[in-house]
């Protein structure tokens, strides 16, 4: 099964990949990991600190599922369990812990990024702004920054994260609304009026 | 302050693909008052798009050492889940005996003065064994029950039901002729098996759809979750394991030999195949009748006048063979026999006539 075509966000695709793993194809849990595991561990890592116990809670969800793969069937949006679950675990995690989350330091951030530049010069400047852009969402609020990566990063629908969040597609609206601001200023790209800047 | 807002969410909107119509020109009409912005925020776009992973289906993570770990771990994993049910609750130690001794006092106390009662019912056990129970369900109705072990099963319109009153021995034997969901309380010591006229099937802890009518020119079986192993009766030494989404439909060897089209063959015809659900129903096709619901996935109209007979308790005759055979995918929910009709005409041409519980088709 080749990497590179398929639409992983393409539900039929993702239906197949669930039916493998239903009879047991190893070859399908490894692509679901390939797949998803570093997205899965970039949202566990908006809510922990250490990459260690993020990347133990995010095993331990593809441990289960292998482990009790008759049950994936049942399962019917494959993609927001997963993700579904990385939030449960990590704020389980969390009430263990007992500590207050800090803001991610930009030195941690994953760089994962591929460019798409056409000529050289687009690919400095798009280089330099992405930089820009980087920063800017590592200083978001927590709540803005989880927001932001899950739809931006992982490209999710409004609609899934309001779901695996539990919040309202309002909430959405309103904190992408926040960082698209932000990111803009930082471009400094200033509205003609700016006297109504907040 | 929200008017304000309003010109990010619908940037956000549009970068992120979630913009209607309407807000891509409400957007477009407030760009259109700032140039300098509109030029901004195509750069903003660029950047947008050249950052996100959304189209990096690469492989992103290939630790071929932490996949292996995943696969162990979850061997030692399921390993363990399938003890668990053999687990036996440990005796624990240290009660003391006079605790106990009251107990035995009161039960043996019980058991003398109730002899005279239970005796006589001892006797009637000894006969039949456990008593046999047998449910049947007219057509046009459908019912619900319980059994011994907590299994529950759903009977369908003109079924019928054999089971024990209580479950004793090594399996929990049923005899089922129509349909019935079930939905089997797990035992892996006391397999579940369900005889019909043309396959016996025996489970272990799971949900499945069973439909084997005498008029049918088939019987089926559809597994929603766990797993069943299939024997056919007129091949004892073929057994087939269903998995989840899977479903084995078997020709029924003493159907249609009255019927002249029907040639008769010797061998069982087979095939599996996988059941359909949609993503607004609770349960694949093959078993949303338990919902009350009509459904036929790419069925001959032969096979679901059947369906429509029992549930409207209705007898249909055909007076067009061309129409019998051709096939229709439906779900009908409360729906009078009348509109059902109706619905069907709107696929494939045909007239009927309804007169007290006749339908006539041509």
């Amino acid at each position: 099964m080749s990497l590179s075509s398929p639409d992983i966000n393409n539900t039929e695709f993702l239906f197949s990949i669930k039916k493998g793993i239903a009879r047991g194809d190893e070859n399908s849990l490894e692509l679901l990991y390939r797949l998803y595991f570093k997205k899965l561990l970039s949202f566990a890592q908006t809510f922990l600190n250490t990459k260690e116990v993020a990347e133990e809670i995010v095993e331990d969800i593809f441990i289960k599922i292998w482990a009790k793969r008759e049950d994936v069937v049942l399962i019917q949006n494959l993609k927001v369990y997963l993700y579904k679950c990385v939030k449960n675990a990590a704020i389980n995690e969390l009430h263990k812990q007992a500590n207050r989350i800090k803001t991610e330091s930009i030195d941690s951030i994953d760089h994962n990024y591929h460019t798409i530049g056409s000529t050289p010069i687009d690919h400095l400047i798009v280089s330099e702004m992405l930089q820009s852009v980087e920063i800017t969402v590592e200083a978001l609020p927590q709540r803005c920054r989880q927001i932001f990566k899950l739809i931006r990063e992982d490209g999710l629908k409004y609609k899934e994260v309001a779901e695996i969040l539990n919040i309202s597609v309002n909430t959405i609206d309103n904190q992408m609304a926040i960082a698209v601001k932000r990111i803009c200023a930082a471009l400094s790209i200033k509205k003609n009026t700016a006297s109504h800047l907040s | 302050m929200e008017e304000n807002n309003r010109i990010w969410i619908l940037m956000a909107r549009v970068l992120s693909n979630e913009a209607s119509p309407e807000d891509r020109s409400e957007l477009q009409e407030l760009l259109n008052g700032d140039p300098e912005l509109e030029q901004q925020y195509n750069s903003l776009g660029k950047v947008w798009h050249a950052g996100s992973n959304v189209n990096s289906g690469q492989a992103v993570n290939n630790d071929q050492q932490q996949i292996q770990r995943i696969f162990n771990k979850a061997s030692q994993q399921r390993a363990m889940l399938s003890e668990a049910s053999t687990v036996k609750l440990p005796v624990k130690p240290g009660y003391s005996i006079t605790r106990y001794a009251r107990y035995i006092a009161a039960a043996v106390l019980i058991l003398v003065t109730g002899w005279f009662f239970i005796y006589k019912d001892l006797i009637v056990k000894e006969q039949t064994g456990a008593k046999e129970q047998v449910l049947t369900v007219k057509n046009g109705s459908m019912t619900k029950l319980v059994l011994p072990d907590g299994t529950q099963v759903w009977l369908n319109s003109g079924s019928k039901l054999t089971y024990p009153g209580s479950f004793t021995g090594s399996t929990r034997n049923v005899t089922l002729v129509g349909e019935a969901f079930f939905d089997v309380v797990k035992d892996k010591h006391h397999p579940f098996i369900v005889t019909t006229a043309s396959f016996n099937l025996k489970v272990l802890g799971t949900a499945f759809n069973v439909r084997s009518y005498q008029n049918d020119r088939t019987s089926e079986a559809a597994l929603v979750r766990g797993k069943i192993e299939v024997t056919l009766i007129n091949q004892p030494d073929k057994k087939i394991v269903l998995m989840p989404s899977e479903k084995i439909t078997v020709k029924n060897s003493y159907a249609g030999q009255t019927d002249p089209g029907y040639t008769t063959e010797k061998t069982d015809l087979i095939s599996l195949s996988s059941i359909h659900q949609s993503a607004h129903d609770s349960l694949p096709a093959e078993a949303l009748w338990i919902e009350n619901k009509l459904v036929f996935d790419e069925e001959p109209f032969e096979s679901i006048a059947h369906k429509i007979e029992r549930r409207y308790n209705v007898s249909i005759i055909f007076k067009n063979e061309r129409i019998k055979k051709e096939t229709f995918t439906g779900k009908f929910y409360n729906e009078s026999v009348y509109k059902v009709l109706q619905s069907l005409q709107t696929i494939d041409s045909f007239h009927f006539n309804i007169k007290n519980k006749q339908v006539t088709i041509y």
